[in-house]
């Protein structure tokens, strides 16, 4: 039986199989010459040295069963968790946008292109954008187009440009349309003024409007000799002139309008940190990760954290502050946990769901459970068993009705929800986790627990 | 013209896509060229307005 990836099919390079839980890349003969050169040329220790490509080591005793044996075999440094495009923030896709262009600037340099130009083929590790397609590269010959231009464009600049000049939310397009959004439907959305910009009124209106023209041509094109230096130049200077500042939303500024006094806040972190000293874990997911402050908990003791958060503008000052204090175990992500990632793609195998790539170790869900119950009408049991589907241990906070949060929810709609009380609570996680610790919160009407699945 | 260069792709490059990077390329290398000729006349330009207090002081 074989045992390669059901998301690996598109290229017939090479494709990604796994054996005892380890992931390997294997390189078809097809694509030795260029696999050769990507060596000989220099570029994929300059690629790696710079971080800019995932390392790998050459496997010679590992072949991928039930397969036609491959050129080489190679085990790539594993990336902690997998993210995808619709599930960054704005200045993710943007630096991931110019790992791209970089790498193909490089690339140029050595006698190399880049042969697609994927946003899922860049992935965020230890704090940077990363190519991990170590087969996206082929011998360029001066003068060729860009064959990657039409995906990049797709991936890239139209979802920037819509976050930048309509909306940010607009990146959710990325999750209906696989292959990156049409340029047709983003010269749709987006506003006419950015047809006085002349880099995007080149790179999408008028690119937009050549695939049209050109959709039903049947004769094989002809196109002019391409300065593919210059094409790199030109949406390089496009993609760094692409802003978005996160501003005026209801969550970017959720810690200064919390009902903790500083002393509740300290000891909430307290307790935090003693579950996070008991469990040890060896990853962490903070649902409602917010800016990151509780994230910073287990990140900072050197646990990869993934610090999930629903508002854009949240997720977009977390990431930046990732930046700014160079850290590299934190990875902040937009999730809507009452609509979390599903899979997707052909055979619904092509991209993973959220509860696909669990579970974790520890998952934090702090001042999270109102919001899902009463803000989404979930059942309490339905919370619980999508938490013990995503973790093994959970450090939860209990939000009782009593609370300014709850009541300022109930404020502008009649309470139906008769079951929310710390005891059907208690019941209906008792099902499926064991309480290690419960810990009041004092100052606060609000408790504490950690759990462990059953 | 230059077939030769396109190598078969496992991506669908696009026909349209494939055309207008030539004029791209060609609105960059124009767009270079009038902003070195710009600046040529700028750094001429500054470089007399900055000699003539010179000129004046001696």
């Amino acid at each position: 039986m074989s045992d390669r990836h059901r998301s690996s099919f598109r290229d017939p390079s090479g494709y990604l199989f796994s054996q005892e839980g380890t992931l390997y890349r294997a390189v078809s003969d097809c694509y030795r010459p260029h696999y050769d050169l990507l060596h000989l040329s220099g570029l994929y220790d300059e690629l790696t040295s710079s971080g800019l490509l995932i390392p790998h080591e050459e496997e010679t005793r590992v072949r991928p069963r039930g397969a036609d044996d491959p050129y080489k075999v190679l085990r790539p440094e594993l990336v902690e968790f997998i993210s995808y495009p619709y599930e960054w923030s704005f200045s993710q896709l943007k630096d991931a946008a110019l790992a791209t262009l970089a790498i193909q600037r490089r690339a140029l340099k050595r006698g190399m292109t880049l042969k697609d130009a994927s946003a899922y083929n860049i992935q965020f590790h230890r704090g940077s954008a990363v190519l991990i397609d170590t087969l996206s590269f082929e011998a360029y010959e001066a003068g060729a187009p860009w064959i990657a231009y039409r995906q990049f464009c797709q991936h890239f600049v139209a979802p920037l440009a819509l976050m930048a000049y309509r909306d940010v939310r607009l990146s959710g397009l990325m999750r209906l349309h696989i292959d990156g959004i049409p340029l047709d439907l983003a010269t749709e959305i987006l506003p006419r003024k950015t047809l006085m910009r002349p880099s995007l009124a080149i790179h999408l209106h008028l690119h937009a409007w050549a695939q049209k023209r050109y959709a039903s041509s049947t004769q094989a094109s002809r196109p002019r000799k391409v300065n593919l230096e210059a094409l790199t130049s030109s949406l390089e200077g496009l993609v760094r002139r692409l802003t978005w500042k996160p501003a005026g939303t209801e969550w970017a500024d959720y810690y200064d309008f919390t009902n903790y006094d500083e002393a509740a806040f300290s000891d909430k972190r307290t307790e935090i940190e003693a579950f996070v000293d008991t469990v040890k874990p060896a990853s962490v997911w903070d649902l409602g990760g917010n800016t990151g402050l509780f994230s910073r908990i287990t990140s900072d003791r050197g646990i990869p954290t993934v610090s999930f958060d629903i508002d854009p503008a949240a997720v977009e000052k977390n990431y930046l502050e990732t930046k700014r204090l160079h850290e590299r175990m934190l990875l902040p992500l937009v999730q809507d946990l009452t609509n979390p990632s599903p899979a997707l793609g052909w055979a619904l195998s092509e991209r993973e769901s959220l509860l696909q790539r669990g579970p974790v170790d520890l998952a934090l869900f702090l001042a999270m459970i109102h919001h899902m119950a009463i803000g989404n009408n979930v059942p309490i049991d339905r919370v619980a068993e999508f938490l013990s589907n995503c973790c093994r241990y959970l450090a939860i906070e209990w939000v009782p009705k009593g609370d300014s949060q709850v009541e300022r929810m109930l404020s502008s709609r009649e309470d139906v929800f008769n079951e929310y009380d710390q005891s059907s609570f208690e019941r209906a996680f008792g099902r499926l986790f064991t309480i290690q610790k419960k810990r009041d919160i004092p100052g606060t009407n609000r408790t504490l627990y950690l759990m462990k699945t059953k | 013209m230059l077939l030769g260069l396109l190598k078969p792709a496992y991506i669908d490059p696009g026909t349209g896509s494939l055309l207008i990077q030539g004029l791209v390329a060609a609105f960059v290398a124009a767009s270079v060229a009038v902003g070195a000729f710009f600046s040529k006349i700028k750094g001429a330009v500054t470089s007399i307005l900055n000699r003539k207090p010179n000129e004046d002081a001696n």
